[in-house]
């Protein structure tokens, strides 16, 4: 583990550099904001006409996919930039100055490359996330706030997983580690409407190969109190923690591509 | 008549590029396809939950899948690197490379695209539509006008949407951060374009905002045509609207390209 | 001190496969070959030498250098940093040396200069005093008030690395790698450089260990020298006996007035005849260029005369073919 102070003054000379552009820094948010707005307005213009798919209402589908986002906007600031572009950093030759510095180089790389300008999406994300949440009767109690708050870290969890094996397959030299972990994040998005409208085998896939479903739909079971016919009871229980033990093995996934950089690569 | 032979020829020469860097790509390139597959089976699921075995607004189940189908065909050949590669190239300073290259910029920019295009619609869309054909069925065009109007209708989209992502790319130039408006462009693409709904299904305000502006050429215009929602009779009407645009966008590029380069020339490295 | 002990890397590269079949094979399986980059060197370095590595581009330098700084790990053999493993104690070693690379910089790109430097202060921990002291000094020799509040991006290469070389040694590190230090810069910028590193040297006893292609760097800042060439160390010792031993060679181009089939020369040989122009080659011992161009003035014309150097490639490719 690396000096904190020197975390922060990280954070904080990547928040300066982000701030230099000033004007940009403040265009560049709002126009997140309008971005992940549209995604917003485009799924209600559908599900308007609709009041909702099948069993699922409309704020119901909407908490499906604020915990998407939330955990998307949470993950991103600190991995987007640093594993997810990892390959940049090879070519630049960043990476060798990282394993020359009294810090750990996971922490350096992160600190670094940390991104200041998810906030507003953060913020937009939550809001609509507590909103939906209320329209859709959930039940404020501690055992459900707290599973929520699970359910997050291992929504963030999976976002990390998604973007430290791209990292992984970059230090191994194989091309399109980054797009690996786009693809991952992509198909992600499937899960953002009840997979109980694909068939078996896909959501089995989004389960079991991919388990993108677990990040969102079976928690939401459980919130929410849905009656849905599940591939399998306990998953809305187990699904946070399966989240989480990805985002472990991808970090460890992370230093093993890191050391194989180190005695083979380069 | 030797200045079209070797613009073929190089033309080629890009295309086999794209198709041998496409193949390196090997795991990331099954995946995607995968991916866009799955994609599209979303979007199938999701009309077919929405509307059963019913309909809305008199579009039926199978329109809707022939709908988002033909829009992820579509997908593929639209996108075009140019605007990222505009501002890279500047970030890097490799710009003054593809200056002094045989072909001029613009030309290489198009080619480049056009290369990128023809390889995703033989690597991507093809597979595609192959795969939705046997795993989900699709509805035949209205009629053989109307498929060799959507062809054209979809190549011109496809030039319109190259265009757009040029005129960003200069942009850049003078702001050095062609992201920005990508991410605006991109975002009034999603409502505009029908890319994800068509646009008689749109509420009228916003329907009236996407009949003006030319992003509907990309995904509604083409789209429509094939499934005869634009009638034979407004067929010369949609052929129009797409080469003004065309001729609108190309001169737009054309102005901004001449002042830019000056700009250049004065800013030096 | 460091020890390098029997010390070799071998690289695994992806063997590309040429054309479009070979592209499609790369789809479905990768052949790998395997390159030494470093074969069984073996050497020592005391506290505040100077040393110089110098090589062919691919020779193995930049490689052992990395093993050297802990960011690669050997193959085989053994390399000890003022006694630990550089490569095994990552962090404990970075606190005691610093690198240089020439081509990239560690310092951050979009800010002001001093907060590269306000960044190190907090990395190394280093203590107020010892961090004004340093960079009170810094700021004089290497005049790094005239780009101080300067965005990195904005400075020219010999600010740059003035700026750079300056960040490496605020925390007062035992052992200092360079790797082409100078490399783009102009000569009055290159010479600064190498003053301050020499005084930094003499006044701290810091271990510099520098390549460069400049064979000026090398023979203007290293007492030693260690030649490497194909991952071996081909020669070691110090830069006068190489000159003396080595260097010998000088080549001349003569522009003649006819084309003369033969040259009749007191000492040296043709090694390239282009039909006017002959390139001779030819030994300091046997004689001055001064002489032999009087002597062939006397039974040539001649039109034009450069003499060049001899180069690091000569000297190596001496040095394989045995010279005394």
């Amino acid at each position: 583990m690396g000096n904190l102070s020197t975390v922060f003054k990280l954070a904080y000379l990547n928040l300066r550099t982000q701030m230099e552009y000033r004007v940009s820094f403040f265009i560049w948010l709002g126009i997140k904001l309008l971005s992940y707005g549209s995604e917003y307005l485009i799924v209600w213009m559908i599900l308007d006409r609709f009041k909702g798919i099948g069993t699922w209402s409309i704020p119901e589908v909407i908490v499906l996919w604020a915990i998407l986002q939330l955990s998307y906007t949470l993950a991103g600031p600190f991995l987007f930039h640093s594993a997810g572009r990892l390959e940049q950093h090879i070519v630049k030759g960043s990476l060798d100055y990282f394993l020359v510095q009294p810090i750990h180089p996971l922490v350096n790389l992160i600190a670094r490359n940390f991104s200041w300008t998810y906030s507003s999406q953060q913020v937009m994300s939550a809001v609509v996330l507590v909103i939906a949440l209320n329209a859709s009767g959930f039940d404020w109690s501690l055992a459900r706030v707290s599973f929520l708050v699970l359910t997050i870290l291992g929504g963030i969890s999976f976002y990390a997983f998604t973007f430290l094996i791209g990292a992984s397959l970059n230090f191994r030299m194989i091309s399109g580690g980054r797009e690996f972990g786009i693809n991952i994040r992509w198909l992600m998005e499937m899960t953002q409407y009840p997979i109980s409208i694909y068939p078996k085998q896909i959501q089995a896939f989004l389960t079991f190969v991919v388990p993108a479903a677990m990040l969102n739909y079976y928690p939401a079971v459980y919130l929410l109190d849905k009656s849905a016919e599940l591939l399998h009871p306990s998953l809305p229980l187990i699904s946070p923690l399966v989240e989480i033990v990805l985002g472990i093995i991808g970090v460890r996934l992370f230093w093993k591509g890191l050391d194989w950089y180190q005695s083979g690569g380069g | 008549m030797s200045g079209i032979v070797e613009t073929l020829r190089t033309y080629t020469a890009f295309t086999l590029c794209f198709l041998k860097a496409k193949f390196i790509y090997r795991a990331s390139f099954w995946i995607s396809l995968s991916i866009n597959f799955l994609f599209l089976l979303m979007q199938v699921y999701l009309w077919k939950a929405l509307l059963g075995t019913g309909s809305l607004a008199d579009t039926t189940v199978n329109e809707m899948i022939t709908y988002v189908v033909m829009a992820s065909v579509i997908r593929n050949i639209l996108l075009s690197r140019a605007a990222l590669t505009i501002e890279d190239r500047l970030l890097s300073g490799d710009i003054v490379f593809d200056f002094i290259r045989p072909l001029s910029f613009r030309v290489q920019l198009l080619l480049n695209d056009l290369g990128q295009a023809l390889s995703s619609f033989l690597l991507q869309s093809v597979p595609l539509m192959a795969a939705a054909l046997v795993f989900v069925g699709i509805n035949p065009p209205e009629s053989l006008i109307h498929l060799i109007a959507f062809i054209f209708l979809a190549i011109g989209g496809m030039i319109i949407s190259f265009y757009t992502s040029y005129i960003i790319g200069l942009v850049a130039f003078y702001t050095m951060k062609a992201e920005y408006l990508e991410w605006l462009i991109g975002t009034i693409n999603t409502f505009l374009s029908g890319r994800y709904l068509p646009l008689w299904l749109y509420p009228s305000w916003l329907r009236v905002i996407a009949e003006i502006a030319p992003f509907k050429l990309m995904y509604y215009t083409p789209i429509a045509v094939y499934m005869g929602r634009i009638p034979l009779s407004e067929l010369p009407a949609a052929l129009l609207t797409m080469f003004v645009w065309l001729f609108l966008l190309i001169g737009i590029e054309f102005l901004l390209w001449k002042k830019t380069t000056n700009k250049l020339v004065v800013q030096g490295g | 001190m460091i020890e390098v002990t029997n010390l070799s890397k071998t690289f695994r590269v992806l063997e590309g496969k040429k054309g479009f079949v070979g592209a499609v094979k790369n789809l479905f399986s990768r052949d790998y070959r395997y390159v030494e980059a470093v074969k069984d060197i073996s050497f020592t370095v005391q506290q505040g030498e100077m040393l110089g590595l110098i090589g062919p581009n691919g020779a193995g330098k930049s490689t052992t250098i990395k093993i050297l700084a802990g960011i690669l790990v050997p193959t085989s053999g053994k390399a000890l940093v003022n006694g630990i493993e550089p490569y095994k104690y990552r962090q404990q070693n970075a606190m005691k040396v610093s690198v240089v690379f020439g081509q990239r910089t560690k310092l951050w790109w979009d800010l002001p200069c001093y907060e590269s430097f306000e960044l190190h202060r907090v990395m190394y921990r280093i203590p107020e005093k010892v961090y004004k002291q340093n960079l009170d000094e810094f700021m004089e020799f290497l005049e790094l008030g005239e780009f101080w509040n300067r965005p990195v991006r904005q400075l020219s290469l010999g600010q740059r690395m003035r700026a750079e070389i300056a960040v490496s040694l605020l925390h007062n590190p035992e052992v200092i790698y360079l790797d082409e230090p100078t490399i783009g810069m102009d000569a009055v910028a290159k010479e600064r450089i190498r003053q301050f590193l020499l005084n930094t040297n003499k006044a701290r006893n810091i271990t510099l260990i520098i390549t460069s292609h400049d064979m000026a760097d090398i023979e203007k800042l290293c007492s030693r020298v260690i030649i490497i060439d194909h991952g071996q160390i081909v020669y070691e010792g110090d830069f006068d006996e190489i000159r003396h031993r080595y260097g010998r060679e000088r080549t001349m181009v003569v522009e003649f007035g006819e084309e003369y089939p033969v040259i009749e020369l007191p000492y040296g040989t043709v090694i390239k005849d282009e039909g006017l122009k002959k390139s001779i080659r030819f030994l300091r011992e046997q004689g001055t260029a001064i002489d032999l161009i009087t002597a062939l003035g006397k039974h040539y014309v001649i039109k034009d005369v450069s003499i060049q150097e001899a180069e690091i490639e000569s000297i190596i490719r001496e040095i394989y073919e045995g010279g005394t």
